[in-house]
C-alpha cells in the first residue's frame, strides 16, 4: 500500500498516521462485518484476563503461604528441640 | 553576567532511584550544567521510594555528582498509617476534604529543614520542583512560590484534581511542561490556565542499539513486539500481555511478546509466547528496541514516555494506547505510531505492521527525526532557559 503522508512547513513530509488508523478503522469494521472478528470475543478476552490474573494472584500467594508455614515449622522445630532434655 | 541558581527539589535522589521522573529531573540538571548554567540539587535523606520516607537512609550535607552540588536534607516523621488512609481514600475517588487533603501533605515526605533552606536561600536561586505529588513539592513550592517552578510530570489522576495541585500550579512562576498535552490536564485540573511554557523532555540521542547483539544474547530470532517498563496493572502491562496470548491463540505463528523490566506483575513461563527479558542496561535496552516490529507502550498515565523516544531513536514505530493523549500526541506530531483502542485494533495494526517492512520504515525514520528535532538535550536546555527568561525574568546562563 502507499503510505499517506502529509505536508509539514520546512520538513519532509510526514506519514499521516490519522489515515492510517481509519484504513486499521474499517479493517476491523469488515472483519465485524463477516463474522472475522466478533464483538463478544472482547468480553471474553476481559473476562479471561480477569481469571487468568486471579489465578496467577492466588497461585503467588499460595507460594507465599507456604514459604511462611516452612518458616514457621522450621521455628517450631528449633524450639521443640530445644526443649527436649538432652 | 552571574546567572541565577536554577536548584532542583526531588524527593529521592540517588543510584537506586530509577523512577521515570526522578531520572529525568537529575538528567535535566546534568545537562543545564553541562551547558553552563549553574545548577544545583536538594534533595532528602530518604532513600528511595520503595523505602521509608521517614527514615535518613543517607546522611545529611554536601556532596557532589558529576559536576553538580547535591544538598541533602534530613527527613521529618509522619504518620504512615494517616497517609495511608488519606491516599487510599483519594485514589478510591473519594472527594477530597480539605483535611483530607491536609493528612495527604503533612504525611506525605517532607522535610523541615529543606524547606528552612529554601525560605533563608530564595535570593539568587528559583527552585524546580519535581515531580508534583509529593510533599517536597507541595510543601516545599509554598515555601518562596515567587522563586518557584514546577516539571510536574502530571498525569490525569486523582491527585490532580486536589485543591492543593492547583494553588500550587496556579502559585508558582510557571511550569515547564513536556508536551502540549500535559498542559491541557493541568488547565482542565486547575479550571485556569496556569502560566508556564511546554519545553519538551530530553533523552540522550547518542545511543544506537544493535538488534543481532539483543538476538544472540536472548535467543529471539522470531519477530517480536517490545514492552519496555514496570510490569504492573497500572501501566496496562496486563493488556498488552493478554492481547498477544489472544494474537497467538488466533494466529498461531504471530509474533512474540519481549518483556523488559521488573515489577509485580508474573510472566507466565509456561507460554512461549511471552520473553522475559527481565531489567537490561541502557544499552541492552537499546539493543531490544532496534530488533522489535513495534514498541508497545499501553500505559495511559504518561507524561513523556522516554521509551517511545528511544525506540524512535532507533527507527522502530510505536504501538500506544488510545486512552493516553499524551502519547497519541507524540504519534500524531511525529507521525511514527499507530494506537488501539481494543484487542482488534491492536490485533489489525500489528498485521498492518508485521505485513508491511516498508512502512515500518518510514515510520520509524519519521520517529528518528522527531526525536532529534525535540527531544535532543541540546533543544530542550535551550527552550528551558528561554523559559526561565520569559517566566520569571531571569537569566540562567553565565557566560
Amino acid at each position: 500500500m502507499s503510505l499517506p503522508c502529509k505536508d509539514v512547513s520546512g520538513g519532509p513530509p510526514v506519514p499521516d498516521v490519522d489515515a492510517l488508523m481509519r484504513g486499521v478503522r474499517a479493517g476491523v469494521a469488515d472483519k465485524l462485518d463477516r463474522g472475522v472478528c466478533r464483538p463478544a470475543d472482547l468480553e471474553e478476552l476481559r473476562r479471561l484476563g480477569t481469571v487468568e490474573r486471579r489465578n496467577r494472584e492466588l497461585l503467588a500467594r499460595c507460594d507465599e503461604l507456604q514459604a511462611e508455614v516452612r518458616g514457621l515449622q522450621t521455628l517450631l522445630g528449633r524450639e521443640g528441640s530445644a526443649e527436649k532434655p538432652a | 553576567m552571574t546567572g541565577v541558581t536554577l536548584a532542583f527539589v526531588v524527593p529521592w535522589f540517588g543510584d537506586e532511584v530509577r523512577g521515570g521522573a526522578e531520572m529525568q529531573g537529575w538528567e535535566t540538571a546534568r545537562e543545564l550544567a553541562r551547558r553552563g548554567c549553574r545548577v544545583e540539587i536538594l534533595t532528602t535523606c530518604s532513600r528511595s521510594f520503595l523505602h521509608r520516607w521517614d527514615e535518613n537512609h543517607h546522611a545529611p550535607g554536601v556532596s557532589e555528582r558529576e559536576g553538580v552540588t547535591v544538598r541533602r536534607f534530613a527527613v521529618d516523621r509522619r504518620d504512615e498509617g494517616r497517609f495511608a488512609a488519606a491516599n487510599g481514600a483519594l485514589l478510591s475517588g473519594a472527594r477530597a476534604s480539605a483535611a483530607l487533603e491536609e493528612d495527604f501533605v503533612r504525611e506525605n515526605i517532607n522535610s523541615r529543614e529543606l524547606y528552612r533552606f529554601i525560605g533563608e536561600n530564595a535570593g539568587n536561586r528559583l527552585f524546580v520542583f519535581t515531580p508534583y505529588l509529593y510533599g517536597t513539592t507541595l510543601a516545599g513550592a509554598a515555601v518562596r512560590p515567587d522563586r518557584s517552578l514546577l516539571i510536574p510530570c502530571l498525569h490525569d489522576e486523582s491527585y490532580a484534581y486536589l485543591g492543593v495541585t492547583r494553588r500550587t500550579f496556579l502559585g508558582v512562576r510557571g511550569s515547564l511542561f513536556f508536551t502540549p498535552e500535559e498542559a491541557a490536564v493541568a488547565r482542565r485540573a486547575c479550571g485556569a490556565e496556569p502560566p508556564g511554557r511546554v519545553t519538551g523532555g530530553g533523552i540522550d540521542t547518542h545511543l544506537r542499539g544493535d538488534a543481532e547483539r539483543f538476538r544472540r544474547a536472548s535467543g529471539v530470532r522470531e519477530p517480536y513486539l517490545l514492552y519496555v517498563g514496570r510490569l504492573d496493572r497500572g501501566k496496562n502491562t496486563h493488556v498488552v500481555m493478554a492481547y498477544a496470548r489472544e494474537r497467538a491463540r488466533r494466529r498461531g505463528g504471530a509474533e512474540r511478546l519481549v518483556l523488559l523490566g521488573a515489577g509485580p506483575l508474573a510472566i507466565p513461563p509456561e507460554e512461549p509466547v511471552f520473553v522475559a527479558a527481565g531489567v537490561l542496561d541502557e544499552q541492552g535496552k537499546m539493543d531490544a528496541c532496534a530488533g522489535a516490529l513495534a514498541l508497545c507502550q499501553p500505559s495511559v498515565n504518561e507524561s513523556f514516555s522516554r521509551v517511545i523516544m528511544e525506540s524512535w531513536l532507533n527507527e522502530v514505530p510505536v504501538l500506544v494506547h488510545a486512552d493516553c493523549a499524551v502519547t497519541v500526541g507524540h504519534c500524531r506530531r511525529s507521525g511514527a505510531g499507530l494506537w488501539f483502542r481494543d484487542f482488534f485494533e491492536f490485533s489489525e495494526v500489528a498485521d498492518l505492521l508485521a505485513g508491511d517492512p516498508e512502512l515500518c520504515r518510514r515510520l520509524g525514520q519519521a520517529g528518528r527525526r522527531y526525536v532529534l528535532a525535540e527531544c535532543s538535550w541540546d533543544a530542550v536546555c535551550a527552550r528551558i532557559v528561554r523559559a526561565v527568561a520569559e517566566l520569571t525574568g531571569e537569566r540562567l546562563l553565565t557566560l
